[in-house]
């Protein structure tokens, strides 16, 4: 029998990828799958900067990636291929922050304000910005934007965007405190304002209702994450794809078990919250495949079009392995 | 696995996870072989977690339940192994708490006369809502007829005039609350023809808020399930109890730190709801340790006590390892 090649995956820690990390996942046939625990902006068990480590070092075979950076690098045909499993998302509107003092209350009020972001093309960014001007009418041109981490992909920036590069993402909560800037809007809040220590509130006064109405309007939870392949394994074995659309499914699935245990969750509540959500929704909001997500993927693509951070609206296909474009 | 490992069962949750994953501190210098074993539905390493502990003694630690294990406690006799005042697994009562559609059953005056299927008698969460109906909401727990499910681990001898109809193993509760043999169905892992929103409903309609007032009012998220060691393992190794106090506590601070990510869990509102829980509760309501856990600890004796399943009640410092008083 031949021996197994190893297949290194990279993930973040969520509970729906923990069937990853104890072992219950079905692993692909002929390959011994390594996992590794690899958070983007914060450290995990092993280690940080997971996306950097994909694109520029090829240091894993497969890992969940930037969906805004993998619409960059597809626009410049770099090599890496995708498959369409989305492991996180989220709505932009719960990611908007302000100081609670502020008379902000809607992103037309943020209009010439001092915004900060992560980078400009991290897909809260990306989202945000075009929610912003396509779902509230509200140009992104007409903000400030502050920048806090390097751009992954370069781009020449439209003529008239007001950005400046001011780094120390991790100092925000005090610069909002502060009133130095008037928002951020970021994947993660800073560790102060997660805690509670430098005072923030949301943007939206009921981000539920407001998300939900979204969700009702576009269609999408928005796709933050994708899954992307080392191009070179792909082309050596191209049924790997399959295999980790497979996987991610099947973890997927084990994971969304665990909400049948009233007490899975350390939220006293979670199971009703689960029970809640599935009525809201009524389709599952996290389905993966082409299919299902072919519309946020035209959506993002017009955004990142719109935003100057690629040349040409493509079809979403050329995102994809081509044997799960079916799916 | 190795021959000389501590085996270490435990359920799976999201506050165990640190300990499937390998990210929580485990005392020095023992192997630990921390296997992920159900109670009622399976997990990676199979289930009946608490009938393999007792009689079987199959773990050298294991998340045991708080109720038979009071019971051995109470009797006097030499049990094969002591707890430690970790408390994994909590809940609520009146979310457990289903009645039939149609059985006349508003509120918990109407359950005088029917019939309720529990999982054991003596199951722990079957004590907690006999106990929280009569001193919380006044209605005697005597006045229902009982119809367990599965037999009682630790056998007693039930106080006179109780009424005890058990169903037999396997019986299809569905077409039993169908035909009107059962009125209500209290249980810990309610089987899906329990909780089917056809048939059933719970008994509290906004069983949420039910349980934020109960909160209020007694300061308790009750317990369900407490950690044992085998004493011939305690006595291997001196200091264990208490460094295992410690690294559940860290596990729990990991797994809250899940939580700072927005998109930690698939609940799409699931930090909101983080931040609504820390707010409406505003204490951890997971502490570890003694001093945190006494008064929970005691009133679920008296319950236990009042039910005719403990001889006497005993003070809860005679339940846990010496060590563990100062936690």
């Amino acid at each position: 029998m031949a021996q197994d090649k190893d297949l290194t995956l990279a993930i973040e820690r969520y509970d729906r990828h923990f069937p990853f990390f104890d072992g219950t996942v079905t692993p692909p046939e002929g390959y011994n799958l390594k996992v590794f625990q690899v958070g983007q902006s914060s450290e995990l068990r092993d280690g940080i900067d997971r996306h950097g480590r994909m694109l520029h070092g090829e240091e894993f075979d497969v890992a969940e990636f930037s969906m805004s950076t993998f619409l960059m690098a597809k626009g410049r045909n770099m090599p890496i291929a995708g498959v369409p499993i989305f492991p996180r998302r989220l709505f932009s509107q719960s990611q908007m922050w302000v100081h609670p003092d502020s008379d902000f209350w809607h992103p037309r009020d943020l209009v010439g304000k001092k915004v900060a972001l992560s980078s400009f093309q991290t897909t809260l960014s990306l989202l945000a910005k075009g929610d912003m001007k396509f779902h509230y009418e509200v140009p992104w041109e007409d903000i400030h934007w502050l920048l806090t981490t390097d751009e992954k992909v370069k781009f020449n920036v439209k003529e008239g965007v007001k950005l400046d590069f001011i780094g120390n993402r991790a100092d925000l909560g005090k610069m909002l405190e502060d009133r130095e800037i008037d928002a951020f809007f970021l994947p993660h809040p800073p560790h102060s304002v997660v805690t509670g220590e430098t005072p923030a509130r949301r943007l939206f006064a009921d981000c539920k209702a407001e998300e939900l109405d979204y969700f009702e309007k576009v269609g999408d939870f928005p796709i933050m994450h994708v899954v992307a392949i080392r191009q070179s394994l792909l082309d050596a074995d191209p049924n790997i794809a399959k295999e980790v659309f497979r996987m991610f499914n099947e973890s997927k699935a084990l994971a969304a078990t665990y909400y049948e245990d009233p007490n899975w969750s350390r939220l006293a509540w979670g199971r009703h919250y689960f029970e809640e959500e599935r009525n809201l929704f009524v389709s599952d909001p996290w389905e993966n495949g082409f299919g299902r997500n072919k519309a946020n993927l035209e959506r993002f693509i017009k955004y990142s079009h719109d935003q100057g951070l690629i040349d040409e609206i493509y079809a979403p296909d050329k995102l994809f392995a081509e044997n799960t474009l079916d799916t | 696995m190795d021959g000389d490992a501590v085996s270490f069962a435990l359920d799976r949750y999201d506050r165990h996870f640190p300990f499937f994953d390998g990210t929580a501190p485990l005392p020095r210098g023992i192997d630990f072989d921390v296997l992920q074993v159900g109670q009622s539905s399976p997990g990676r390493d199979g289930t009946g977690r608490h009938e393999r502990m007792y009689p079987g003694v199959e773990f050298d630690i294991c998340e045991f339940g708080l109720s038979p294990y009071l019971m051995m406690a109470a009797r006097g006799a030499a049990l094969p192994f002591t707890a430690i005042p970790c408390f994994p697994r909590r809940l609520f009562s009146q979310s457990q708490m289903w009645v039939r559609r149609g059985a006349g059953i508003e509120g918990p005056q109407d359950l005088a006369g029917k019939r309720i299927a529990l999982r054991s008698f003596h199951t722990t969460l079957s004590v907690l809502a006999r106990g929280d109906l009569k001193s919380y909401y006044g209605t005697a727990w005597e006045d229902i007829v009982w119809c367990p499910t599965k037999g009682d681990m630790v056998a007693f001898d039930a106080k006179p005039g109780v009424r005890i109809e058990p169903i037999p193993t396997g019986a299809d509760l569905g077409a039993l609350a169908d035909a009107g043999d059962i009125d209500g169905c209290f249980m810990p892992h309610p089987p899906p023809a329990m909780v089917d929103p056809a048939r059933m409903r719970r008994l509290f309609a906004d069983a949420h808020a039910e349980e934020a007032t109960f909160f209020r009012a007694t300061g308790a998220y009750p317990i369900m399930h407490l950690v044992v060691i085998r004493n011939e393992v305690l006595d291997a190794h001196p200091g264990l109890a208490r460094a295992l106090v410690e690294s559940f506590r860290a596990a729990q601070r990991i797994s809250e730190s899940y939580y700072d990510d927005p998109n930690w869990s698939c609940l799409a509102w699931g930090r909101h709801d983080f931040e609504a829980e820390r707010q409406s509760f505003g204490a951890d309501i997971w502490p570890e340790g003694f001093t945190a856990n006494r008064a929970n600890v005691e009133r679920f004796i008296g319950y236990s006590f009042d039910q005719g399943l403990i001889p006497r009640a005993p003070a809860p410092e005679s339940l846990f390892a010496a060590e563990t008083l100062e936690t």
